[in-house]
């Protein structure tokens, strides 16, 4: 026995050694983003890479006692709230966009949790959580998480948590093995780690053979009728078939606000648009109203929660596509955001 | 429990610090409870244990009475468990007659079927070294380290290591190491690699809208390659770990790979891969079956062809034995043909060239090439069968063509032609470069080398698993 345990502390001694050394290297090279306003559309020019990376190694940014507008959704909220032109537009509050592609309503209950994991409870009384909806976000967790790449039910955020040990996998969902206020310390000593991972991106993307170039996003045509009924059958397929959502997620975004509101922050809830043909075509925008009336209804007068809706904003040639709005149609979102933004009560509004 | 966890290597940290009694008796007993927790580590209710165990203590008496059975005493045993064992493994021709109305673990009830086969056919031609004993029994035909997959280590090997003290010394115990090290690199880094790559490659081929003609052929081809190059990665690096493991409970498991794609024709390459299972049905199926045949036919002009059809029926149970579906079917009818007509071929040729002419045809450095590409490139096609259901390998073959299913054969048979001898000849030379670096063990040059070197294999398998989110899984796991 002694001698496996003397190998077993030699092999570790020089994987200390080793890690050691390559933390020197790694951690000069990966420095974490400088931007005042987190924003997981730039995590591709991060040492995070990817979005919901980005957002769950960077949150413990938000532990500061200033007031924070933190944006949450899917990608397109991250096309239409650019966090550098808001932040212009709403100067007493510091904006960050932690919006995921292709997030649901279970991942953004999850980075809800996860920023008020990190941040004290003074910090929690500065929020305002802006929620960007429409009917991909309630998404059945069971079309969106349960695929043959992961572990089933494992969302982007949850890859994220266990990638690293920083959570462990049990019957009752993650559980933190690296306390929250460790974060920043735990991120320090992935570095090799992320450097490893961004050498490897960016071999894979030399070695790729390179992408047409497509036209830019300002100028892209309103799809034709094939290609438009093309991504209303994907849509279809990935909102799981059935042509209406559960109760579910609207019940999830219900107790969302309420843990939000109980650690004193506030929720803006922002009805967005889609183009007319998709939502005149898809069975789950009339399903989305629907539900999407009786969440009104449920939270009318409900203190620190307030709606916003851009659904009007639906003009097929402001998208690039069939969700996400053109770059120059950003700029009138940002301007309707900014001034409810502006117009709420407490620490946010306009002194 | 995974074998593949660290939960389980400190599982096996624990019972080798337990395990290194001097009595053989308390090695027994500490071997059975690591044994017991690892078979309860995979379920979660208790319910879901007893089919497995019965079907294991059923077996017991068996091997006690059959030392003294009438003949038809061991087709007895046999046939009733086979059956068992093809009623628990709920197999789908049965189409749910005499399936259990509950959930129970049927993993590892395959290897514990070949060692129960080993031990009846054994006990009762008297070939066993002596009684065993229950407890002895139980270690043996579930011993944790080959549950799952195997190797499957004949009893009189297992018998000879139980009774030996663990000897453990610097060389054997880093030798454990660096094997069970080699183990993870191969499973955590090359299999999940390839695994990822062939998650990229497979939909495509499977899709509803298929690829062009020419490209649907090399894509097909670029996965059956990617995809025998996993279950090669996965499963080797499996029994390395497994075999690691083992050598610091004192067990010597028998190797299960030998540079299977060296192998230069379909024989030689089952002698070379799983090699274990190989052997057993050399043992239990083959050789009886040749015997029972030549005794029918006795006439020994008639010998190599009645070998051709045991080859053929052997390779056909040994295909059907990994699943419970119809597509196993056609692997069995593939591994049993391809072992057919490998037998052919010789036989063929050397009527036409003669010993000698054959012998020097097969030298031919062309010809081997050939041969050798031709062994990866079958194999490579029949496993298509592990990644495909029947209905999918038909909606293959039609959007191939049999001028596809040629020129996918032709294009993986002269890649590997080329590619393999590359690979042997880089290997060789590395070790040769490697050999010239090397200095003593015991030097400290040599001491911080050897452990520089496998802290960062460890440090490379660390980094992959955070790359692969979700590890593959042990593919043999699920046969």
């Amino acid at each position: 026995m002694t001698i496996i345990l003397r190998q077993s502390a030699i092999l570790l001694l020089f994987l200390l050694l080793l890690y050691g050394l390559a933390l020197a290297v790694a951690v000069p090279i990966m420095s974490p983003p400088a931007e005042t306003n987190l924003d997981t559309a730039a995590a591709a020019r991060s040492p995070f890479m990817t979005e919901p990376k980005y957002a769950f190694l960077s949150r413990s940014r938000l532990d500061t006692g200033d007031d924070k507008a933190i944006l949450l959704g899917a990608s397109n909220v991250l096309a239409g709230f650019r966090p550098a032109r808001l932040q212009q537009l709403v100067p007493q509050a510091t904006v960050h966009n932690l919006a995921i592609g292709g997030a649901n309503m279970t991942e953004v209950r999850q980075m809800v949790d996860l920023v008020l994991e990190v941040q004290s409870p003074a910090a929690q009384r500065r929020n305002l959580f802006v929620i960007g909806a429409w009917y991909g976000l309630f998404a059945d967790d069971r079309a969106r998480w349960h695929t043959p790449d992961r572990h089933p039910g494992d969302t982007d955020l949850d890859i994220e948590r266990y990638r690293y040990g920083f959570y462990r996998r049990t019957d009752d969902g993650p559980v933190a093995l690296l306390p929250p206020r460790w974060l920043d310390a735990g991120v320090t000593l992935i570095k090799p780690f992320l450097l490893v991972d961004r050498l490897a991106r960016d071999i894979g993307k030399a070695l790729r053979p390179a992408r047409a170039v497509a036209a830019p996003a300002d100028q892209v045509p309103v799809p034709g009728v094939e290609r438009q009924a093309q991504y209303l059958a994907f849509w279809q397929d990935y909102m799981g078939g059935s042509g209406r959502l559960e109760a579910a997620p609207f019940a999830t975004l219900v107790q969302t606000i309420a843990t939000i509101r109980a650690s004193g922050g506030r929720v803006l809830l922002v009805d967005l648009p889609l183009p007319r043909w998709h939502a005149s075509g898809s069975p789950y925008e009339a399903s989305y109203r629907q539900h999407w009336a009786g969440l009104q209804q449920q939270l009318a007068g409900t203190d620190g929660v307030a709606f916003l809706s851009l659904s009007d904003a639906d003009r097929p040639e402001d998208f690039s596509d069939e969700v996400h709005p053109k770059p120059r149609v950003a700029e009138g979102w940002a301007r309707r955001l900014a001034g409810v933004l502006n117009d709420a009560p407490g620490h946010l509004a306009r002194r | 429990m995974a074998i593949t966890s660290l939960t389980f290597l400190l599982f096996v940290a624990v019972v080798v610090a337990f395990h290194l009694g001097r009595s053989a008796a308390y090695r027994q007993w500490v071997f059975a409870a690591a044994n017991a927790v690892f078979i309860v580590s995979q379920v979660s209710t208790a319910p879901a244990l007893a089919p497995l165990l019965l079907f294991v203590a059923l077996g017991y008496p068996a091997v006690r009475w059959l030392p003294r059975a009438p003949g038809w005493g061991l087709v007895l045993c046999l046939v009733l468990t086979i059956g068992a064992f093809v009623v628990l493994k709920r197999y789908a021709f049965l189409d749910g007659l005499l399936e259990l109305p509950f959930p129970y673990l049927s993993l590892g009830l395959s290897y514990v079927l070949f060692r129960l086969i080993h031990l009846m056919v054994d006990a009762q031609s008297g070939e066993l070294p002596a009684a065993i004993s229950p407890l002895r029994y139980f270690n043996y035909s579930c011993n944790f380290l080959c549950f799952v997959s195997g190797p499957i280590q004949r009893y009189p090997d297992f018998a000879a290591t139980a009774d030996q003290p663990v000897v453990l010394d610097e060389a054997r115990v880093f030798a454990a190491f660096a094997r069970v090290v080699r183990g993870f690199l191969k499973v955590a880094v090359l299999s999940a690699a390839l695994h990822y790559v062939f998650g990229q490659l497979s939909p495509p081929l499977l899709a509803a809208e298929a690829l062009a003609g020419a490209r649907f052929a090399i894509a097909f081809s670029a996965a059956a390659v990617v995809y025998t190059l996993y279950l090669y990665f996965n499963f080797s690096g499996y029994m390395d770990i497994v075999i690691g493991l083992g050598s610091l409970l004192g067990q010597n498991l028998p190797e299960n790979f030998r540079q299977p794609f060296a192998a230069r024709n379909f024989l030689d390459f089952w002698t070379r891969w799983h090699i274990t299972l190989s052997e057993w049905f050399k043992t239990y199926l083959f050789n009886p079956l040749l015997k029972a045949l030549a005794g029918r036919f006795d006439a020994p002009a008639a010998m190599p062809w009645l070998a051709v059809l045991a080859f053929f029926v052997t390779f056909l149970v040994l295909g059907l034995w990994h699943g419970t579906t119809a597509v196993f079917v056609a692997y069995g009818l593939l591994l049993g043909g391809g072992a057919a007509a490998n037998k052919l071929w010789q036989l063929t040729m050397t009527r036409r060239l003669g010993k000698a002419g054959y012998r020097a045809l097969a030298e031919q450095p062309v010809y081997r090439g050939l041969c050798r590409g031709a062994t990866f490139a079958y194999f490579a096609f029949a496993l298509v069968c592990l990644w495909v259901d029947l209905a999918e390998l038909g909606g293959l073959l039609r959007t191939l063509g049999p001028a596809g299913v040629a020129a996918s054969f032709a294009l993986i048979t002269l890649a590997s032609a080329l590619v393999l001898p590359a690979v042997d000849f880089a290997m060789v030379t590395l070790r040769r470069a490697a050999a010239g670096l090397a200095v003593s063990p015991a030097s400290p040059a040599g001491f911080v080398g050897r452990n520089a070197a496998l802290a960062a294999q460890v440090l490379l398998v660390l980094m992959a698993s955070s790359f692969f989110h979700k590890a593959p899984e042990f593919v043999y796991r699920a046969f």
